[in-house]
């Protein structure tokens, strides 16, 4: 399956439209252990993409992730809007040249994504971050694309692998950024930056499961 | 609470505008952007260096942008990190060939943003930079977990000397180099007797209950170590100094510098109250006050409260912390 231009650009128009639908609930989870902004930056930052993603006049698609990833470090500069910008840009880098996508340069977005999210916040699985539910799917897309799976099955399962990496996260004490002031406080509670990661799986198992 | 205030979404850039026309001698920004704060002369071959953060907390961060001190600040919202870009563009204007150092405070958005944009100095400009964080509060993480820390008014004395090296023309390893140095010997201790409140948020977000006091409470508002009813001056002097020489023994004979900051809403009669204090235990101890500094250095916007910030000298960061200085808000001979 190739993941085109059209396709990119329906996948960060329905990220705008979770991101803003979740943007209460987001609110709710990170006031509980953090400074309780996460739902105004997600909603504005991935709004933002939305708005401006058809408009931007670039056929490569790795340029074009950069770009919007540059974009989204501008708009909002918080911790979360940063670490969603590190894996676009890290993951545009990797995949400059390309004009569309095929299996397994999308399972090296997702890579790739995640690196650059690990490499900026100096994370780790486990950590009780975003990380904990966009690593578990990314690997689940890796295996599942190298077993030839069908991408819309692949990232079907690639979603729920997050939905479970996301739940993982209730365990879990934080010790990365404001959160971890709470640290044990922070158990029993799911991980609010790790719901934003389960989201943007989904942005993506939205428009990819039903081409 | 009541504020002087138009709309609350411009507190930050309202009190920017107004820094720039009352010292447009001194400063100014670039990019078209309020946020990107820099000096006006530059000086050619010097060493830059660039600080950044949020807003509400003045003279942090970029008071001390001036002669003497440091190039550039970029300029977030209230307790948020300004972005990248901001700290690039600043980045640019500062740099005068010889590289550029970041100095900013121990905060995950703040340090991230910092290492987009060292990259992006390095990517599309060439410019070299250098990165040190300051973490002098001596509450925020126990010993041995030092890279923890917050950075809170100590880094102060990271500005002022630092700049000084610069100003000396030493290259941008040396300027880092005191730099670190100057974190390792610094130690802070903060005490909090009320909130602060964010103005588009309009309520508090943490509480320090009437009669209570939190020490240890950072600048906004993460909690502290111990909750409990108002001590003494004296008292509050006595745990601080426990802690930060607990943390960084001083011995007879050793030169320090003395820094009692204003959280906000605490007035200076009640810092030279602590000082007093201060000033007698460490001299009890054969310990020399060389240079102090006294009222607000590193604010919460009204946060009653005050810290304590103690640096050990040596030769050279005594030296350096002696020369003058002149920005809009702060001088010294």
């Amino acid at each position: 399956m190739q993941i085109n231009r059209e396709h990119i650009n329906r996948i960060f128009i329905t990220l705008g439209d979770i991101m803003v639908e979740n943007k209460n609930y987001l609110t709710e989870l990170d006031a509980a252990i953090g400074d309780g902004d996460l739902g105004l930056t997600m909603s504005k930052g991935f709004s933002e993409l939305a708005s401006i993603v058809t408009n931007i006049h670039e056929e490569d698609l790795g340029k074009l992730l950069f770009k919007l990833g540059s974009n989204l470090a501008n708009t909002v500069p918080s911790t979360m809007g940063t670490l969603m910008a590190s894996g676009l840009m890290k993951a545009g880098k990797a995949l400059k040249g390309n004009n569309s996508f095929n299996d397994e340069e999308m399972a090296a977005f997702f890579d790739n994504f995640v690196i650059g999210v690990m490499e900026r916040g100096k994370g780790k699985p486990g950590d009780k971050t975003v990380i904990d539910s966009l690593y578990p799917a990314s690997e689940s897309l890796k295996e599942s694309v190298l077993e030839g799976k069908d991408l819309r099955l692949s990232i079907n399962e690639a979603y729920k692998a997050s939905v479970d990496g996301l739940e993982s996260t209730i365990n879990m004490a934080s010790t990365h950024g404001k959160a971890a002031v709470f640290q044990e406080k922070s158990v029993g509670k799911q991980d609010p930056g790790a719901t934003v990661g389960k989201l943007f799986i989904e942005g993506f198992y939205k428009v990819i499961a039903n081409l | 609470m009541k504020r002087i205030l138009n709309k609350p979404e411009n507190y930050a850039d309202e009190t920017l505008k107004g820094i720039y026309k009352a010292h447009s001698d001194m400063v100014t920004y670039v990019n078209d952007d309020l946020r990107c704060y820099v000096k006006k002369d530059i000086k050619p071959g010097r060493v830059g260096i660039a600080t950044g953060g949020g807003s509400g907390h003045l003279p942090v961060f970029l008071g001390y942008v001036g002669e003497g001190m440091i190039d550039g600040c970029s300029v977030g919202g209230v307790f948020q990190s300004p972005s990248a870009n901001q700290m690039f563009e600043v980045t640019k204007a500062i740099n005068a060939g010889a590289g550029v150092l970041y100095i900013y405070g121990n905060y995950t958005g703040d340090i991230m943003n910092f290492d987009m944009a060292a990259e992006m100095a390095d990517m599309e400009s060439d410019i070299r930079v250098e990165s040190v964080v300051g973490a002098d509060d001596v509450a925020s993480a126990k010993k041995g977990e030092e890279h923890k820390r917050r950075g809170v008014a100590g880094i102060f004395y990271m500005f002022k000397i630092a700049g000084a090296a610069a100003d000396e023309m030493m290259d941008l390893d040396n300027v880092k180099r005191v730099a670190e140095k100057v974190g390792a010997n610094v130690r802070t201790m903060g005490v909090a007797l009320s909130p602060c409140i964010i103005p588009e948020i309009g309520k508090a977000n943490f509480t320090v209950e009437d009669g209570m006091m939190e020490l240890g409470m950072g600048i906004h508002g993460e909690p502290g170590i111990d909750k409990g009813p108002l001590k003494t001056a004296n008292e509050i002097v006595e745990i601080m100094l426990d802690n930060i020489l607990g943390d960084n023994p001083l011995k007879a004979g050793d030169e320090v510098s003395v820094l009692v900051n204003s959280l906000g809403g605490t007035p200076k009669e009640e810092l030279y109250i602590m000082y007093n204090k201060v000033e007698e235990t460490l001299t009890n101890l054969g310990i020399k006050v060389v240079k102090t500094y006294l009222g607000e250095f590193a604010t919460s916007m009204e946060m009653v409260g005050a810290s304590l910030t103690i640096l050990k000298l040596d030769e050279e960061t005594k030296r350096l912390l002696l020369k003058p200085a002149h920005t809009p808000f702060f001088s010294q001979k």
